[in-house]
């Protein structure tokens, strides 16, 4: 059984009397271990997917398995323990904690998660042993994003959710972060799921999920992804 | 969660303006809180303790005459524990400035024992004098040396071989028009029976009793009236005894105080802090969104934003805590020492003090809760995007003809007011707390330092009261009469009653003459009539009777009670009662007028040897007594000021920095479009005038309100009108104003550093 599974998620929004199908019978599978592209202009439900996925907001129909499990069915408590142990986030906007240092930043994911790496260790990991102690408005953008990753996989999650993650930044810093991103996947079998509007990733993907308008164009799982520093901008 | 909690601290930091605010207002509502209550408390307790260790009486009954048989069967009565007879007589100390020495003849000191300060125990056996401290102290007397006591026409020489306090003088003052205590003129001494028997023989006109724990002291007082049906009694417990019920109303007052002060405090820290969580939380609202992406449960992230609070109250209350014990009992105790004699004065600290830190802390969490819970109801996937803009509403005023003529200035103001209503309201609470402490402090100044012109301008209009012995021949009255002139008067304590009600009061008869005057509430002077009595106002609502009812009434020392009717009502500031013709009591009550006092012009009569003067008062001695009270006061009223002074410009400033903040968009925009800083600042100041008017116009009421709340709380004897003079008006409104206006000239000085691009382009 896959790890991923979505089955006719639909979501809609309330805006005034006009209803917004946000994402409209969505189905797909992923499987463990993949690095995962969702690629569509900007409005195309890639976020809306994401977040069902994180279990950041409800279905208005439809399921999704987790390790066969649905989460459309947790209740909130459920569900912030399901974000909490499974899922690590990754933000356009690195969405830092702007009061706290890069290591303190990445410490909060220690205090939610009993399993998680050591913080330090993490931080190493993504390169930035250095500057361990800066203020985040003390850091470059590229450097927030991999403190901002260092924050989502230190708690060890299932899976790895990034949405838009090179949207802020310039494109050679863009490539350093995904390729790091790849890496991750690569070397400790992490899931990663990546929103992106840049098709130019694509052939880097195991699998690559296209939207348009809230539904589902196409998917295609890739048999011999290249590496992202390889794939041409 | 130690990450959440650096959080905590550097967000502080950050908004360190506001949440000092914060802080010292809890700080002060609990410093003020605590140091008022250590106070009352302690003294409550000290004089609890002090009226134990004296075994001060229960019930004083006063009379002409008890005899040892009286003694007896008032001892065989239930629930009586102890009874004593003893005199109590007003004499004269025969040393410069004579001064009323207020003498007590001992034959037991079981009850009512003095309390030596220094020198010999209290013994029966021993032939001196034990003196009262006060009067000992100024008028340098010590132990050993001998003093000279004059009384009803005898005078013997003693040894003092004590200097005391005695319980029953704790408000230390010859009566009831006397606030402050003045021992140059008057104080007390007790004397052993055996030490004068060689003197002559005294009656002994007052009776004291202890009774056991649980007596309803109403119903004793019926079985000792039962007791003693061939004469008048005054009797006296615990709750009308004088120096007793003074130094209560006192307690009581400072419970009164120590309750208001601090809830407006409390309100203000309440408000501050919520208004400062909701702006917090709002500018947080992505960081409440990573952190609920991240698995924060909703519980942790409520518990890491009432944690503000709860911290910055328990921090501010406990530092109030410390320090309100420390500061406000000293300045309290050292007025009150001019007034009150206890043997000690300490501050108690008791449950409610630590109450109040605990209560300030929760009051601070449960706003920083309401303040974030808004923020928290979202899913985790909208928190992390933008709120919506709040919609701008039109108010129905801007569809009428009359907003177009309005001025952009003026328009603006009215939709930021409505549209930040919570943070406007604050800013009205603030000024309106701040006109009420000023215009609370200065009237109970102007209220007090009117007495004086009331009592000794426009109703005492005699230069001196000489007060003669009981009994003075007619002749004697004469030959006084020739050469100090003026107006005889009778004074007296009576028991007036109605079917329902029984009060201890006084009585003042006027013969012929106009060195005493009456005025009505509207301060219009009135006669008083020939043919009924008058009755001030104060003892006419204590008994619930108006003009043309009838009171029953009789003097100290007579059986017969006589009924008379009101025909007028009059004002009296000090010492309430009633007060009738000469001619009219002559025929009431069919007896002879036996004035107690002559009302005379002179300002300093020569009294000196002669034998029917007990004691000359003075009027200047008697303005000079109130001004102490009115010094004593000043020091209230500079903290009342301060406090105002500084809730003010916490609040201004705190919610003036909170506003700057939420407008600095808004603001650069209009400094984009060519505004000039003069016509910002005058934009914002017309706003902030609005508000400030609008808390003064709320304010002044509530001050007076404050001010008659206080006013009630006085004692009986008192009958004080709220005043607050034109001047107060004007130091409160215009100093209200000037405050306001200098806190937002000055925080109008960051408006010219705002950066135009930078602050326009910062949307997160």
């Amino acid at each position: 059984m896959s790890l991923i599974q979505f089955e006719h998620v639909c979501k809609e929004y309330r805006q005034g009397t006009n209803v917004i199908h946000a994402a409209d019978d969505v189905s797909f599978e992923i499987e463990k271990g993949e690095f995962v592209i969702i690629l569509g202009p900007s409005g195309a439900g890639k976020s809306t997917v994401l977040n069902l996925l994180g279990g950041m907001d409800s279905v208005t129909h439809g399921a999704i398995y987790i390790d066969g499990e649905d989460i459309t069915k947790y209740n909130e408590n459920a569900l912030t323990a399901y974000r909490r142990d499974a899922i690590g986030f990754v933000f356009q906007f690195y969405n830092l904690i702007p009061t706290l240092t890069a290591l303190e930043n990445v410490s909060l994911s220690k205090e939610v998660r009993r399993d998680a790496l050591d913080p330090q260790a993490t931080l190493a990991q993504v390169g930035l042993s250095e500057h361990i102690n800066h203020f985040p408005s003390q850091l470059s953008g590229g450097e927030q994003q991999r403190v901002s990753i260092a924050r989502a996989i230190c708690k060890n999650p299932k899976l790895l959710l990034c949405d838009e993650p090179t949207g802020a930044l310039d494109s050679e810093t863009g490539i350093l972060i995904l390729a790091l991103l790849q890496k991750m996947s690569r070397e400790h079998r992490h899931t990663v799921v990546i929103v992106t509007h840049n098709s130019t990733l694509a052939p880097a993907a195991d699998r690559v999920i296209k939207m348009r308008s809230g539904k589902i164009m196409s998917q295609l799982v890739n048999p011999a992804p290249v590496r992202i520093e390889d794939v041409r901008w | 969660m130690v990450m959440l909690r650096r959080k905590m601290l550097r967000d502080m930091k950050l908004n360190s303006t506001q949440f000092i605010s914060i802080f010292l207002m809890a700080l002060l509502g609990v410093l003020i809180y605590t140091g008022i209550q250590v106070n009352w408390v302690g003294m409550e307790r000290e004089v609890n303790r002090y009226y134990e260790e004296t075994d001060l009486a229960d019930i004083w009954v006063i009379s002409r005459y008890f005899t040892q048989d009286d003694v007896d069967r008032a001892l065989a009565l239930d629930h009586v524990v102890q009874a004593v007879r003893r005199l109590s007589i007003d004499g004269i100390a025969d040393i410069p400035g004579r001064p009323t020495l207020r003498v007590h003849l001992l034959e037991e000191d079981r009850i009512s024992r003095p309390y030596v300060v220094e020198g010999e125990v209290f013994d029966l056996s021993r032939k001196g004098v034990w003196l009262d401290a006060s009067l000992g102290a100024a008028h340098n007397m010590k132990i050993g040396d001998t003093l000279a006591i004059e009384v009803a026409g005898t005078s013997f020489s003693l040894p003092i071989l004590g200097l005391i306090h005695h319980p029953e003088f704790v408000h230390n003052v010859k009566d009831d028009t006397m606030m402050m205590p003045n021992p140059g003129d008057f104080g007390f001494a007790f004397v052993p029976k055996s030490a004068v028997e060689n003197v002559g023989s005294f009656l002994y006109n007052q009776l004291l009793l202890t009774l056991n724990d649980q007596t309803d002291t109403d119903q004793m007082l019926e079985q000792i009236e039962i007791l003693f049906p061939d004469r008048f009694i005054l009797q006296l417990t615990r709750v009308t005894h004088p120096s007793v019920a003074v130094f209560q109303v006192e307690i009581e007052q400072q419970q009164a105080i120590g309750r208001i002060f601090p809830v407006v405090f409390f309100l203000i820290v309440v408000l501050s802090m919520f208004t400062t969580m909701i702006r917090m939380t709002v500018n947080q609202r992505s960081q409440i969104g990573i952190l609920k992406a991240m698995g924060y449960s909703r519980g942790n992230i409520l518990f890491h934003y009432i944690s503000y609070g709860l911290w910055l109250g328990l921090m501010g209350g406990l530092l109030g805590l410390l320090a309100g014990p420390l500061i406000i009992p000293p300045i309290l105790f050292n007025m009150q020492k001019a007034i009150y004699t206890l043997p000690n004065w300490y501050a108690v600290l008791s449950l409610p003090d630590f109450a109040a830190v605990f209560i300030v802390a929760l009051c601070c969490g449960a706003a920083s809760y309401l303040a974030c819970r808004r923020e928290l109801k979202e899913v985790p996937a909208s928190a992390l995007r933008p709120r919506p803009p709040k919609a701008g509403r039109h108010t129905r005023l801007e569809k009428s003809s009359l907003w177009r003529r309005l001025g952009f200035s003026t328009q603006w103001n009215i939709r930021d007011i409505l549209r930040n209503n919570f943070r406007s309201l604050m800013a009205v609470a603030g000024v309106l707390g701040c006109t009420a402490l000023l215009i609370f402090g200065l009237g109970l100044r102007d209220t007090l330092s009117r007495i004086n012109q009331w009592m000794y301008e426009d109703l005492h209009l005699y230069e001196s009261k000489i007060h003669l012995h009981h009994a003075v021949k007619e002749e004697t009255l004469e030959a006084l009469e020739t050469i100090y002139k003026g107006q005889w008067i009778l004074e007296s304590p009576i028991q007036i009653r109605t079917l329902h009600r029984n009060e201890t009061a006084s009585i003042i008869i006027l013969d012929k003459g106009e060195k005493i005057r009456f005025i009505d509430r509207q301060k219009k002077p009135i006669v008083l009539p020939g043919d009924g009595i008058g009755i001030s106002y104060k003892m006419a609502a204590l008994l619930n009777v108006s003009p043309g009812d009838a009171v029953e009434w009789r003097m100290f020392g007579k059986r017969d009670w006589h009924t008379s009717t009101i025909e007028m009502q009059y004002f009296a500031p000090i010492g309430q009662g009633i007060a009738m013709t000469k001619a009219l009591y002559e025929q009431q009550t069919n007896s002879h007028f036996v004035p107690t006092a002559l009302l005379s012009p002179f300002a300093a009569p020569d009294v000196e040897g002669n034998a029917a003067v007990s004691t000359v008062q003075r009027r200047s001695d008697l303005i000079q007594n109130l001004d102490a009270l009115l010094e004593n006061i000043e020091m209230i009223v500079i903290i009342l000021i301060l406090a105002a002074v500084l809730l003010g410009s916490v609040v201004l400033y705190n919610l003036g920095t909170l506003s700057f903040t939420e407008r600095i968009r808004e603001l650069a925009t209009l400094k984009v479009l060519g505004f000039y800083p003069a016509q910002l600042e005058a934009l914002l100041q017309k706003q902030n005038i609005w508000l400030t008017i609008t808390g003064i116009l709320l304010g002044l009421p509530a001050g007076y309100a404050l001010l008659i709340f206080l006013l009630s709380t006085m004692p009986d004897s008192l009958d004080l009108p709220a005043i607050i003079s034109v001047p107060s008006y004007g130091i409160t409104i215009l100093g209200t104003l000037a405050l306001s206006m200098l806190i937002n000239k000055i925080l109008f000085g960051k408006i010219k550093d705002i950066d135009m691009v930078g602050s326009l382009k910062s949307i997160e």
